[in-house]
């Protein structure tokens, strides 16, 4: 379930996914609580080790005292466009990395916002949604694979 | 010795002077505006007298006042720090003339220094290379036309008395200039109190490379190293180092030269030379005549204190170095931590400290002037304190940096600590790859982002084990409920079949 969070005047969109791995504005991160003395937890994150305090309300992250809000998701449901493009999409790596996981497979079906690939970049994984519905027509990497800023990732046909 | 001296500021700075007046046991006397009145110098300091309430000009830019203060409390000196009056020669020449002895070089020397066109032409005369540009003031776009051709575009259009980032124009192109120009001789004349203007060839992303050097007032000078301060933010220094990485011989020569430079100059106290470094040249940019923020990283890989030696040479004292005694071990670093909002375009914050956990350990200081429940005023400067670590060596320094950064923790008010920890962690630094324009280059906000959001998955992944623990809580309170009536309906039960 995605969840609307408001962390110190930001809004990020927050979502648990079934093996765990917490997605934040479609970055995603593995977390582990490592201890737990009293009201004080250690957690790891990707490897950065957070001290957080919990006090009355107040969360106390590495001694400085931060708050947030948890609301549910609404998807904003646009009016469909009249004109639903027949023409391919292309998608490129929005940023140079790595490709480390395909969810899909040449000739899948996929539906919009289906996540598609994860890219791996300076210790950021970030997932690749399908911006519509559509048919995978081709898929021009494979995992394990750098690619380049731009460099075509995928075609799908609607 | 002085016996008492007055510190003509505020914040980190004021604390830091107090400091070394005490280690000479020199009674100290400060000022303040009604809004520092719970700033932490007010508290320290022995005498402590109110300017009222008011801007600055009303408060730590009055002239007059402050040197009736220093006649009423019986001062035998000033300390004028960094900032607000340190490079006013009318401020300077207002304290000697009370027989009172400015902690600087003398007016007149204040005077020469701030016209960037005189220092630049001083530089020249002891060898220093300078950067290319015109010889005198710019009046008209006819004159800057040949200056511009003659060196070539882009060019900086700069305020002859300008400072501290401001009335400098940079010009890409001829369309440009006339435009320019004219916005410079504005800023200048209103800023500035004088609308000369010179031109420069502009020199994009160097590295920013100073020099300190101390002089006392029999005409003995030394220089005491370099320091690294490229990495900046608006032309602010947020991080600076010592040494920086010019070669050892390279240090000693431009030293030397410094030396001879304030030699001419009968320059007294301390002084600091900027260079800007770029494809392997050094080019002499000004010269700051008073303490700088930055002088810490100095000190700890020098092992003299500057402060002190200030009064020092103002209680006209020698030098107690000579330049064969600097010895230059170990590396510096210092972190300005400023009240400010890196991932909001540096937005300043004020408002109350509501917490503060200050790192320790071997050659870890922390400078500051904030301390919890501080009510931090919104009129001055951002800095609030200054995290300064000293290494065997820079990977050491980095390491012991990365440390003292994760103890750093300040609650109340948004600061710059997560972007010094972001810094840090880039291949770039840790190459020593940096140039003023490091924090655009590396795109700097996208790692901040990142952080920002490990920190909140650190939140949700607590705030969902209590969540759990929560629950499980509750339904164990209901198992013993149910227990409970088990118990009751039992002993009923029981009293029941007494009663047969």
């Amino acid at each position: 379930m995605k969840k609307k969070v408001k962390f110190r005047d930001r809004e990020y969109i927050v979502e648990v996914l079934p093996n765990g791995e917490i997605s934040i504005d479609g970055e995603l991160f593995t977390a582990d609580i490592k201890q737990g003395i009293n009201s004080m937890y250690k957690v790891d994150v990707d490897g950065y080790t957070f001290t957080i305090e919990i006090s009355n309300e107040d969360f106390i992250v590495d001694g400085e005292k931060t708050q947030f809000t948890i609301k549910p998701y609404i998807p904003v449901v646009g009016r469909k466009s009249s004109k639903t493009s027949k023409r391919e999409v292309k998608i490129s790596a929005p940023i140079p990395g790595k490709i480390t996981k395909i969810f899909v497979k040449e000739g899948q079906k996929v539906s919009k916002d289906e996540e598609l690939l994860i890219l791996e970049a300076m210790k950021m994984r970030n997932r690749i949604f399908s911006p519509n519905n559509g048919k995978i027509r081709k898929i021009a990497i494979k995992e394990n694979d750098s690619v380049e800023q731009d460099q075509l990732l995928l075609v799908i046909k609607p | 010795m002085l016996s008492t001296v007055l510190i003509a500021n505020r914040g980190e700075i004021a604390i830091r002077i107090i400091r070394a007046c005490r280690l000479l046991n020199i009674k100290t006397v400060v000022i303040f505006s009604e809004i520092d009145s719970s700033s932490l110098h007010v508290r320290m300091a022995d005498e402590a007298f109110c300017l009222g309430n008011g801007s600055v000009q009303e408060t730590y830019l009055n002239v007059e006042k402050i040197v009736q203060i220093a006649i009423k409390s019986n001062s035998d000196a000033i300390h004028p720090g960094y900032g607000f009056l340190s490079e006013s020669a009318i401020f300077a020449e207002e304290v000697e003339k009370n027989g009172i002895i400015f902690i600087g070089p003398s007016p007149s020397i204040l005077h020469k220094l701030g016209n960037k066109i005189e220092a630049k032409k001083m530089a020249k005369e002891v060898g220093i290379q300078t950067v290319p540009g015109s010889s005198g003031y710019i009046n008209t776009t006819a004159e800057a036309e040949n200056i511009a051709n003659e060196i070539g575009y882009p060019i900086i259009i700069k305020a002859v008395f300008g400072g501290g980032g401001r009335g400098m124009e940079i010009v890409e192109n001829p369309e440009a200039l006339e435009i320019s120009l004219m916005g410079c001789q504005t800023i200048a004349d209103k800023f500035f109190g004088s609308k000369e203007v010179f031109i420069e060839k502009y020199i994009p992303s160097p590295r920013h490379v100073e020099i300190q050097f101390i002089a006392d007032n029999f005409g003995n000078v030394i220089h005491i190293g370099d320091r690294e301060c490229s990495i900046q933010r608006s032309y602010q220094k947020i991080i600076e180092e010592a040494p920086s990485f010019i070669s050892a011989r390279r240090r000693n020569s431009l030293g030397e030269k410094i030396c001879d430079l304030a030699k001419n100059l009968e320059y007294r106290n301390a002084g600091t030379a900027e260079f800007l470094w770029k494809n392997n040249k050094l080019f002499f940019n000004e010269i700051n005549p008073r303490i700088q923020v930055e002088h810490p990283v100095t000190e700890m890989v020098t092992g003299i204190d500057i402060v002190v030696q200030q009064l020092k040479i103002a209680n006209n004292e020698r030098l107690a170095y000579t330049q064969k005694d600097i010895r230059y071990s170990g590396h510096a670093f210092e972190f300005r931590i400023n009240a400010e909002d890196p991932l909001k375009a540096f937005y300043p914050q004020s408002g109350k400290i509501t917490s503060l956990n200050v790192p320790g350990g071997n050659e870890v200081r922390f400078d500051t002037f904030i301390y919890p429940n501080y009510e931090l005023p919104n009129q001055y400067d951002s800095l609030i304190g200054k995290l300064i670590v000293r290494g065997e060596n820079r990977e050491d320094a980095i390491q012991k940096s990365r440390l003292a950064l994760n103890e750093l923790a300040i609650s109340g008010l948004a600061t710059n600590i997560s972007l010094h920890k972001a810094i840090i962690e880039t291949p770039e630094f840790q190459n020593r790859r940096i140039t003023t324009d490091f924090l655009e280059r590396n795109k700097i906000n996208q790692i901040l982002d990142h952080y920002e959001k490990l920190k909140l998955v650190a939140l949700l992944k607590t705030h969902s084990l209590l969540k759990e623990k929560q629950e499980y809580d509750i339904s164990k309170i209901q198992e013993r409920k149910e227990d409970y009536n088990r118990w009751r309906e039992q002993s009923k039960l029981e009293q029941q079949q007494g009663y047969l």
